[in-house]
């Protein structure tokens, strides 16, 4: 009995002790192996050899491939044009589109680190819907394949200037255009008589209502863009350049960011849940603003009142409003990963989810909402006509109450602002 | 140290040259069998502690960092906030898990193997198949200021906005209130399934031919037997609640969130090189864990010992008027208490049947002034995919982590005790997800595998074999072996009377093991994403994906379908006969 155990007891240790040297062993093989990967990676950087093919050679060579979209899933409207899109490119183009629903682009991105820590090259990831600070990421990280834009047939009725830069880094012709977006706000016609304007208006509303005012907490997407949008308000309109180039000493940032600062240390604790909670991005806000918890919500997408309105997400009292002096306003992209291993068929994808008639459907209130990336003017009349039938629905806006968009800061100004907002209101 | 390393390559060398002789085959098929199982257990384990540890000290070529540091825990110390993330997490950790202990002891105490115990069990039986985030989401409708509760009390006056009260609340309560909601019907099943293999019957006739009533033997008898039974339980619940993600996302503070929440953000923010102090914290939220788990047990043992002091030295005046009134008015209170929890959890199921049915259902309207079936037509729309897959993905999932267990219990058997193995098993519920299984997916695709089921397999499994294990291994350790020994002596082999015997009286343990398991799979978000590479959508992929959307009709579509095939199960489970204690006379 006693020998047995003593058995045991040494099949244990030597259990541990294989798992210990496994754990050492295991610790050490992806580091290896991702330092191998950079080295490729540097050596063959140069103009990727697919994207200089002819585009009818790219499309023979892309059909019968299968590719693996990964793209934000939280919205019906999305995940439904998304589905009529792959059907298409499933009929005319001969490609298999997988849209992977993802809750957050960051998984997506981490996913594509661990490949590249991993050593890998064929990913698992065709197709990514990215913008902003994710773009940044992969694009520091040398995980971005092109540049590609302009091989895209459809490239060519792009709108002027878009595209060259996603929240002020230069895109290089490594994420095509797909949407335009613009910040408007929205808020409850049942509620009040007339939408604040400004951020000073919303402190008015804020003080004259307690509590029914708030906006999603920072570092979320929305969360940022509300502290940058206040920042270039509060800013004077001389001063609005220096947000263009990088933030260039602390004292700077001190001294520009000041007002802001003030406006939020009067604003929070007027704020829902005096400013213990804040909603986690607009999503929630939105749903908070449906029942009337806050009155004041705001949205990425210009028709997304026009339609919440008619999915019945939003109560019909909902109205949309952007601030007089102009919203900031960006574009996002489909970019296309180092490591994808269906560059043809991605581009193909691409190219037809930019043609005027799938911008045409996206930009349809009642399936999506989104701005197109074309310029509609210049297109040849047959295409043009699928814009102009656009339906009117209530609670649109029409692009000539959305004006011309505020420009995005420098990305350094983010980080900036992020860090600064965290160190003061997160203890 | 060098001695010890030269005794150890002696002990290697000898047990080599002996283990011939002394009829230790070295590789026979059983041998590699097990090895391989075990290999594919702790593997995972160790890639993901590896995975965690390395960027904890400041190593991440990819990223640039390329020599040890100790940079991950200066930014983690800079982080503000850190102290009263600290304070959340233990308060919502341990008060929730308190709170669900303390229902457990209330429906043993008062309530099980009642009708009334019996009539809550079949209640509850929704709300253990409900994920977390959709019981959260149903709460929050529920008893937030524009909530279903708050309606109702405003119905009779003209009132166009909700009030305001601070639900959730900045100081964890909520949370705590919404975990202990969560847990205590597991803890419940974990109870029940610990008192059938007692002989409750036998112990409580004794007892009253000794003039004791049955709420005194309840608490004498019954209680300390089954809270031993149920420890490796709570321990989950705890290690869950303390290190859970999306219901803190809910329901508790997001100004300064709890460490688990802190982790996640970290991690998914757009600068990668976050993750290194994501890494330290997240090596500190499982010190924490382990230190509590700890604590919890020094502190249980500590109860159980006064209990049975108390139970010694105390014996109560028989038939004493008083003390039956208060017997009797403690258990109305009990009864009441646990009532009223099965109330509230069953609201708020249903607020989320009638949320996914509603059209348009805008604060004040007590009820949906438009219905409708479309939310369920869109969803379902996308979803053929992800619910086949998530039914086999749990069908197999659930299987191999039964068989696996019993495999394990079989081996500590046959070689005395596995601590070291068993901490391992352990160890996927300690670590936060996101971090361990970052550096698994790293380890699993550096030797060559692809994104895909293989993956999701053994990612769920590491979730749902320490589950199926610890709801097995209290029944199993409190079978009478005398029944296997008797066979044993009979001729019979030790895989028939494995079968034959043990399983086969333990078929109800097993089912209520395997379908805990296939709820626990059916949950799983990180390990299908991360290492499915998006490939393998399931429902709970695709519904979290929607719930992060602006339609909570749809999360609440989401809510229901995650929910129904952990019922179907559960309630199949329940319908398995229990394999009564059967004495040795009677066998």
């Amino acid at each position: 009995m006693k020998t047995n155990h003593l058995a045991g007891r040494r099949r244990a240790l030597a259990l541990m002790g294989g798992s210990l040297v496994l754990l050492a062993g295991v610790s050490a093989s992806p580091w290896a192996a991702s330092l191998a990967y950079a080295a490729d990676a540097q050596a063959g950087r140069a103009t990727p050899e697919l994207a200089s093919l002819e585009w009818q050679v790219i499309a023979e060579h892309a059909r019968g491939q299968r590719i693996d979209f990964h793209a934000w899933g939280g919205s019906e409207a999305t995940n439904a044009y998304l589905r009529s899109q792959a059907k298409t490119a499933a009929a005319r183009h001969g490609i298999e589109v997988r849209h992977v629903k993802i809750a957050d682009t960051a998984e997506s991105v981490s996913t594509l680190l661990a490949e590249k820590a991993a050593g890998r090259r064929d990913g698992s990831i065709d197709v990514i819907w990215i913008n902003g600070e994710n773009f940044r990421a992969l694009k520091q990280a040398e995980l971005v394949w092109g540049p590609f834009v302009e091989r895209l047939p459809n490239s060519d009725y792009l709108l002027e200037e878009i595209g060259a830069r996603d929240f002020g880094l230069a895109t290089d012709g490594l994420e095509a255009p797909w949407g335009r977006a613009q910040l408007i706000f929205m808020y409850d016609t049942a509620l009040l008589e007339s939408p604040p304007r400004s951020m000073q208006a919303l402190l008015e509303v804020a003080r004259e209502h307690p509590g029914r005012v708030t906006y999603p907490q920072p570092p979320s997407f929305h969360g940022t863009t509300f502290l940058k949008q206040a920042l270039i308000e509060l800013m004077p309109v001389e001063q609005r350049e220096v947000l263009a180039s990088p933030v260039a000493s602390d004292a700077q940032f001190a001294e520009v960011t000041a007002p802001l600062w003030d406006y939020l240390d009067a604003l929070h604790p007027l704020m829902w849940a005096q400013g213990e909670r804040q909603p986690a991005g607009a999503e929630e806000q939105m749903k908070l603003l449906a029942q009337r918890s806050v009155w004041i919500a705001l949205t990425f997408v210009p028709q997304e009142v026009a339609n919440a309105r008619q999915e019945g997400r939003l109560p019909p009292t909902i109205e949309p409003y952007i601030h007089d002096g102009g919203t900031l306003g960006n574009v996002h992209y489909l970019a296309i990963p180092a490591s994808a291993p269906h560059k043809a068929a991605a581009l193909v994808w691409i190219n037809q989810l930019m043609s005027a008639e799938a911008q045409a459907a996206k930009a349809d209130p009642s399936r999506w909402g989104d701005d197109t990336v074309l310029d509609v003017a210049r297109l040849p009349p047959q295409e043009r006509a699928a814009f102009e039938a656009l339906p009117q629905l209530p609670g649109s806006m029409s692009p000539e109450a959305l004006g011309t968009p505020l420009s995005e800061p420098h990305p350094s100004w983010t980080d900036a602002l992020e860090a600064e907002w965290a160190r003061r209101y997160r203890n | 140290m060098g001695a010890t390393l030269s005794q150890l390559t002696q002990w290697v060398a000898d047990r080599w040259r002996v283990a011939p002789a002394t009829g230790h085959a070295p590789l026979t098929p059983a041998r590699v069998l097990r090895w391989g199982v075990l290999l594919l257990l702790l593997g995972p384990t160790a890639l993901g502690l590896a995975g965690l540890v390395a960027p904890a000290f400041g190593l991440w070529p990819t990223l640039g960092f390329e020599e040890v540091s100790a940079v991950a825990w200066q930014r983690w110390w800079a982080l503000p906030g850190l102290a009263e993330g600290f304070r959340l997490t233990l308060v919502s950790g341990l008060g929730g898990t308190l709170l669900a202990v303390l229902l457990t002891m209330g429906w043993v105490s008062a309530a099980a193997g009642t009708r009334f115990g019996e009539r809550m069990e079949r209640l509850l039986a929704p709300i253990l198949a409900m994920p977390h985030l959709a019981l959260a989401l149903g709460l929050l409708w529920l008893a937030a200021p524009s909530g279903v509760l708050m309606r109702l009390l405003l119905a009779p006056f003209e009132v166009l906005v909700p009030p305001q009260y601070p639900l959730p609340d900045a100081h964890g309560i909520s949370l705590a209130v919404g975990l202990a909601l969560k847990e205590a019907p597991f803890l419940m099943l974990m109870a029940q399934t610990a008192l059938s293999r007692l002989p409750v019957t036998a112990q409580l006739q004794a007892g009253q031919a000794l003039g004791y009533s049955i709420p005194q033997l309840r608490w004498r008898i019954l209680m300390p037997q089954v809270m031993r039974a149920i420890a490796l339980p709570i321990g989950a619940v705890l290690a869950y609640s303390l290190a859970v993600v999306d219901v803190a996302q809910v329901l508790g503070p997001t100004r300064t969130p709890t460490l688990a929440v802190r982790l996640i953000e970290l991690w998914r923010d757009s600068d990668p090189t976050a993750r290194l102090p994501a890494s330290v914290g997240a090596l500190m939220l499982a010190l924490l864990v382990i230190g509590m788990m700890a604590l919890g047990a020094t502190l249980g043992r500590a109860l159980l010992a006064w209990h049975r002091g108390w139970v010694l030295s105390h014996h109560p005046e028989r038939a004493s008027r008083l003390a039956l009134a208060s017997e009797a008015m403690f258990g109305r209170v009990a009864r009441g208490v646990l009532g009223v929890v099965t109330l509230i959890s069953l609201l708020a199921f249903v607020v989320i049947g009638v949320q996914s049915v509603a059209r348009s259902w805008f604060f004040p309207a007590l009820l949906p002034s438009r219905w409708g079936w479309e939310s369920w037509q869109q969803a379902l729309a996308g979803l053929g995919d992800a619910f086949s897959n998530s039914l086999w993905l749990a069908l197999l999932v659930a299987t191999l982590a039964v068989i696996l267990s019993v495999a394990v219990f079989e081996r500590e058997r046959e070689s005395g005790r596995l601590r070291g193995f068993v901490v391992c098993l352990y160890l996927p519920l300690l670590l936060p997800q996101a971090s361990f299984l970052f550096g698994f997916q790293v380890g699993w695709l550096s030797l060559g595998a692809s994104p895909g089921w293989a993956g999701v397999v053994i990612g769920h499994l590491l979730f749902a074999l320490p589950y199926a294990w610890l709801t097995l291994a209290g029944p199993w350790a409190r079978f009478d072996t005398r029944l296997e020994q008797a066979a044993r002596l009979l001729g019979r082999s030790r895989l028939e009377v494995l079968i034959g015997i043990r399983l086969r009286l333990m078929l109800r343990p097993l089912a209520i093991s395997w379908a805990v398991a296939f709820a626990v799979s059916i949950a799983q978000y990180v390990p299908t994403v991360v290492l499915g590479g998006g490939r393998v959508p399931t429902l709970t992929t695709e519904t979290l994906a929607l719930a992060t959307g602006a339609d909570p009709r749809l999360t609440a579509v989401a809510a229901c379908l995650q929910a129904c095939l952990p019922l179907v199960v559960y309630l199949l489970a329940r319908a398995v006969p229990a394999g009564r204690s059967v004495s040795p006379t009677r066998g």
